[in-house]
This record gives C-alpha cells, sequence and structure tokens, in this order.
C-alpha cells in the first residue's frame, strides 16, 4: 500500500492487548505532516491502549507502526521517544517533589545541554505561566497547570508526533482553552497532533480529521467536520454532547 | 556527668553515625529508583573496607587505593543489578527479590570468608597521629576527623549530582514516575544500574573510611547494613537530609546506649528506633510516603 507522501506516523493493523486479553484487534490509521487527528471512541473502546502500543509501553503482537517510513515495532520506549513520538499520558504525570524546570528539562532528557537550555529558555518564554513558576515545585501547581506543564514537557524534544490522551479532563473552561490553543498552535510548528478527547464536540472542531475506534478497531474515520455534520454519528455516538 | 564527657559522647556517635548515613543514602537510593531493598547494602560496605586493607597492605597510597576501593564497588553494585536483580525484577515479587539480596549478602559474606580468611583485618590511620587532637578536653583521632570529612564529602557529591545534572533528574523522576520517565525518553533500566552502582560507591566510602577503626571481618558488613537501614528509616527514608540525621541520631543513640551497657548497645538503639517510629510512623524528615509503583 502506497501512502500520501506527507504522512508521518502510520499504524498498520496492530494488534496488541494486556495478558491474555487483546485489546487492539487490527487498528489501522495515520497522521500527516502538520496535522491535528482526534481519536474518538466510547469509555473501553481502546483509546488508551492505542497510545500505549504507539509508544511501546504496549508490544504490538502484530501488525506494524512505522515513523517517517520506518518500522518502530517492537523498539523500547525509551527508543521510540527518543525517535521523536512524545505522549501526554492520562492523568496528570508531573514529577511532583521536582522543579517545574527541572521537569521541563527531563523533556529533553539525551539531548545535548546547550539544546536542553536553549529549548528550556524558548518554552518558558512560550508558557510565562510556567515560567513565573520554574523554581516551583511542579506537584505545588493547581490541576491545570500540572497538565499544561506536562504538555510543554512533551513539547521540549520538539517530537515530530505529540500524543494527547485526554489533555482537558478535569480542567476549568478557562484553562481548557489555554490547553486547546496551545494544541491548534502545533500546527504552524509543525508537530502532527494525535488528540484523545473526552469532549468529542471540542475536539473534532479542533482536529482535521478523525477515527471513531470501536473495539478495539477503526470504526469509520473521515474529515472531523464531516463527521461532526454526521446526525448518525452524534445521535449514536455524541449523544447529549453534540447538543 | 560534666560537659568534656559529654562532647566526647556525641564525637563518638557522630563519627559512627556518619558511617551509618553513608550506607543508608545507598539503601534509599536504591529502594527510591527501584523498590528493592537491598540487604547486601553492607556487604558492599564490608568488601570496600577489605579492599582498601589489601591495596594498602600492598603498598598503594591512599591517592590510589580510595579511588580503585570506590570504583570496584561501583561496579560490584552494578554487577549485583545486572547479574541477579535486574533479571529477576520483571517476574520477581518484592519478597522474592528480597531473598535475593538475602542471599547475596550471605554469598558475598562467604566469598569474603574464602579471599581474606576469617581473622580481623586491620589497616592504619590514613593519617597516623602520636595522640589524637584535643579540643576543650574532647579528644578526636585523627580518623575520626576522616570519617566525618569523608561522608560529608561522598554525600555533598552525591547531593550535587541529583540536584544539577541530568543523570540526577533522571535518577529522581525515575522514582517518581518510572512509567513516566521512560515516556521521557529514560532508560529506566540503566538508570536503575546506576543506582546500584552509586549505592555501592557510598557503601565503599563508609567501609575504607572505617577500616582502620575497627578489625573488619566477612561479617562486619551483616550488622552495619541493618544499621543503615535503620537510619534510613528514622530518616524518613526519603533524602540526603533525611539519610544524615538517621545516621547520626543512631550514632547518638549507639553512643549514650554503650554507656548503659556495650553488650546491649545494639539492642537498645535498635529499640530506641522502635520508640521514634510510634511517635513518628515516618521518620524523623518523613513528609512523604513513599511510592514506587509504576502508575500505567
Ligand atoms: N492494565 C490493564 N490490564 C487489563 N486490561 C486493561 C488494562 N487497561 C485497560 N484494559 C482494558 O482494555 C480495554 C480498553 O481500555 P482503554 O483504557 O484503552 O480504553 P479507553 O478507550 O482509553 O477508555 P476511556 O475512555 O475510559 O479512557 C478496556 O476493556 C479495559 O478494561
Ligand atoms: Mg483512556
Amino acid at each position: 500500500m502506497t501512502e500520501p507522501a506527507d504522512t508521518i506516523l502510520e499504524i498498520d493493523s496492530v494488534v496488541s492487548g494486556y495478558g491474555e486479553l487483546e485489546i487492539l484487534h487490527g487498528a489501522t490509521l495515520d497522521v500527516r505532516a502538520g496535522e491535528i487527528v482526534a481519536l474518538i471512541g466510547s469509555n473501553g473502546a481502546g483509546k488508551t491502549s492505542l497510545m500505549k502500543t504507539i509508544t511501546g509501553l504496549l508490544k504490538v503482537r502484530s501488525g506494524d507502526i512505522r515513523l517517517h517510513g520506518q518500522s518502530i515495532t517492537g523498539a523500547s520506549v525509551e527508543a521510540i521517544v527518543r525517535k521523536g513520538i512524545s505522549l501526554v499520558p492520562e492523568g496528570r504525570h508531573v514529577f511532583a517533589g521536582m522543579k517545574v524546570e527541572d521537569n521541563l528539562l527531563l523533556g529533553a532528557y539525551g539531548l545535548s545541554k546547550s539544546e536542553r537550555d536553549a529549548k528550556l529558555k524558548e518554552t518558558l518564554e512560550r508558557f510565562p505561566l510556567l515560567q513565573e513558576r520554574a523554581k516551583q515545585d511542579a506537584g505545588s501547581l493547581s490541576g491545570g497547570q500540572q497538565q499544561l506543564l506536562v504538555v510543554a514537557r512533551a513539547l521540549m524534544r520538539s517530537p515530530s508526533v505529540l500524543l494527547l490522551d485526554e489533555p482537558s479532563l478535569g480542567l476549568s473552561p478557562l484553562m481548557v482553552e489555554t490547553v486547546f490553543e496551545v494544541i491548534a498552535s502545533l500546527r504552524q510548528s509543525g508537530v502532527s497532533v494525535l488528540l484523545v478527547e473526552q469532549n468529542v464536540v471540542a475536539g473534532l472542531e479542533l482536529a482535521d480529521r478523525a477515527y471513531v475506534i470501536e473495539n478495539g478497531a477503526i470504526a469509520r474515520s473521515g474529515i472531523a467536520s464531516d463527521l461532526l455534520a454526521d446526525p448518525t454519528l452524534s445521535n449514536s455516538f455524541l449523544g447529549s454532547a453534540a447538543q | 556527668m560534666d560537659l568534656a564527657f559529654l562532647l566526647q559522647l556525641i564525637v563518638t556517635g557522630v563519627t559512627t553515625g556518619a558511617i551509618y548515613a553513608a550506607v543508608a543514602m545507598g539503601f534509599v537510593l536504591v529502594f527510591r529508583v527501584t523498590g528493592i531493598l537491598n540487604f547486601a547494602q553492607g556487604e558492599l560496605l564490608m568488601v570496600g573496607g577489605m579492599l582498601i586493607i589489601s591495596f594498602r597492605g600492598a603498598g598503594w597510597p591512599l591517592i590510589a587505593a580510595v579511588p580503585a576501593t570506590i570504583a570496584l564497588v561501583f561496579l560490584l553494585g552494578c554487577a549485583i543489578y545486572a547479574f541477579a536483580l535486574g533479571p529477576a525484577i520483571k517476574r520477581g515479587t518484592n519478597i522474592s527479590l528480597l531473598l535475593i539480596t538475602l542471599g547475596l549478602s550471605q554469598i558475598m559474606q562467604g566469598l569474603a570468608q574464602i579471599g581474606w580468611g576469617s581473622d580481623p583485618r586491620y589497616t592504619p590511620d590514613f593519617t597516623p597521629a602520636d595522640r589524637p587532637l584535643t579540643l576543650f578536653n574532647v579528644s578526636v583521632t585523627s580518623q575520626s576527623i576522616w570519617i566525618m570529612g569523608g561522608v560529608i564529602v561522598a554525600l555533598g557529591v552525591t547531593y550535587v549530582v541529583l540536584e544539577r545534572t541530568g543523570i540526577g533528574r533522571a535518577l529522581r523522576s525515575s522514582s517518581i514516575d518510572p512509567m513516566m520517565a521512560r515516556l521521557s525518553g529514560i532508560n529506566v533500566r540503566l538508570i536503575s544500574l546506576i543506582a546500584f552502582g552509586a549505592a555501592g560507591a557510598l557503601a565503599a566510602v563508609g567501609g575504607l573510611l572505617l577500616a582502620p577503626v575497627i578489625g573488619m571481618t566477612y561479617a562486619t558488613g551483616s550488622l552495619i547494613g541493618v544499621k543503615g537501614i535503620a537510619a534510613a528509616v528514622i530518616g524518613g527514608f526519603g533524602s540526603i537530609p533525611g539519610a544524615i540525621v538517621g545516621g547520626i541520631a543512631l550514632g547518638l543513640l549507639e553512643s549514650i546506649a554503650s554507656l548503659i551497657s556495650t553488650g546491649l548497645q545494639t539492642g537498645i538503639s535498635l529499640l530506641a528506633v522502635v520508640l521514634v517510629l510510634l511517635i513518628l510512623p515516618d521518620g524523623i524528615l518523613g513528609g512523604r510516603r513513599v511510592k514506587t509503583a509504576v502508575g500505567v
């Protein structure tokens, strides 16, 4: 199968799971350059499992995952991250007990000191909220500030693809807006995004394309605005959120 | 009890406590990063002591014997992880890992007995003096100054590495959230290996400083290992200040307990540890509870 030239990440018939349990039954999707792709599906559909599989936290049992056309299937988590895939997992995974700036520097772990320092400076300028709190314990930030820190940290490495698993969960409306603005701004920085969003309408409004995952396989895909307008989708799946 | 006598007790206590602090720090480092309680930590100290005695016995100057000892025990710490605990950590339960470390401590004692014999081994003070330094009627031996100074340097270096370097950040992050550490591009297994090596180096510092003060035998490590754990627990099991406070508190307790009975010194001091923990369950500096579970 030939892919469009600008495809960054390809997930090709991937099967994975936990122990005996198979969760993804041959999921296929792709993310292209500078694109925001939404991944939607009901609770337990396998969104988080897919994110974990892409980053190597879950083993690929069959199928293939390619980044820039090169297979990363079977590579270690740290190798995959260093190749350019960053994951912001569910929950707020700051390193509590460490300073905000140390958290950020960890996002650039393995880069040279000059690259790290330059990236830190750039990131702090981009996120004034974090700049003000650079020397503060990351655990002392509010939930929203923590989520912003985790996103900023994931960007420290200038990834090709950013995977976001429910980044807005539990945030105040204002903070959701801030996080979404950051995500939207990634288009200009050439970072592709795969976004899982509880608020399906907001996610589809932000995204260029979307995939619907059901029972561990992709059930539908299309232009995000088409899916948003599709009555069958909004009735069966978006439910009350679509109103 | 006059003041000089009290001060003397304190000097003795702080000197012993410094050794415990070094052992405790290694213990904490390994536990925080890997979740393993390494009961072979005391044996690493013993090997450090034995090595410096052998090197100096062979005529090496301190400037060569000290780094060689530290480097070798660092490698021994790494080897323990690479060949015994690392392979077991994926499948092993906490209990089985604990048993492995107990087994390792016995093996190391056995090998030390074969290699270095059963009789106590001695080495001169680093800077032999005719008589101890006397300040306000308190005598301080030159070796006890070496011990306190050496431990301060070792823990100072540990502090700077942990707080200021990429490796230090990687060590701390791995102890806080191992999954997120991996997602930050950190090879957590390599970091675990380094934690074991560093714990070995810290134990080696304790052992090489202590060697001139006692007759070192293959069995010296086991009791000191227990004291190191006790010091770590008293200190709250979390930080360098905790290890120092815990070590010195235990050293002082022992020094006071020796007034009651030298035979019961260890028993009394460990009993005191229990009492401290009844009052402060998280230890003296333990604000935070330890978490090592991989929260995926
Ligand atoms: N650690 C695990 N061990 C075993 N099964 C798991 C584990 N994590 C998830 N599962 C199962 O995998 C399936 C998919 O879970 P997953 O977390 O990927 O769903 P999700 O789409 O992210 O759901 P949500 O919207 O609730 O976050 C579920 O049936 C879940 O029970
Ligand atoms: Mg999920």
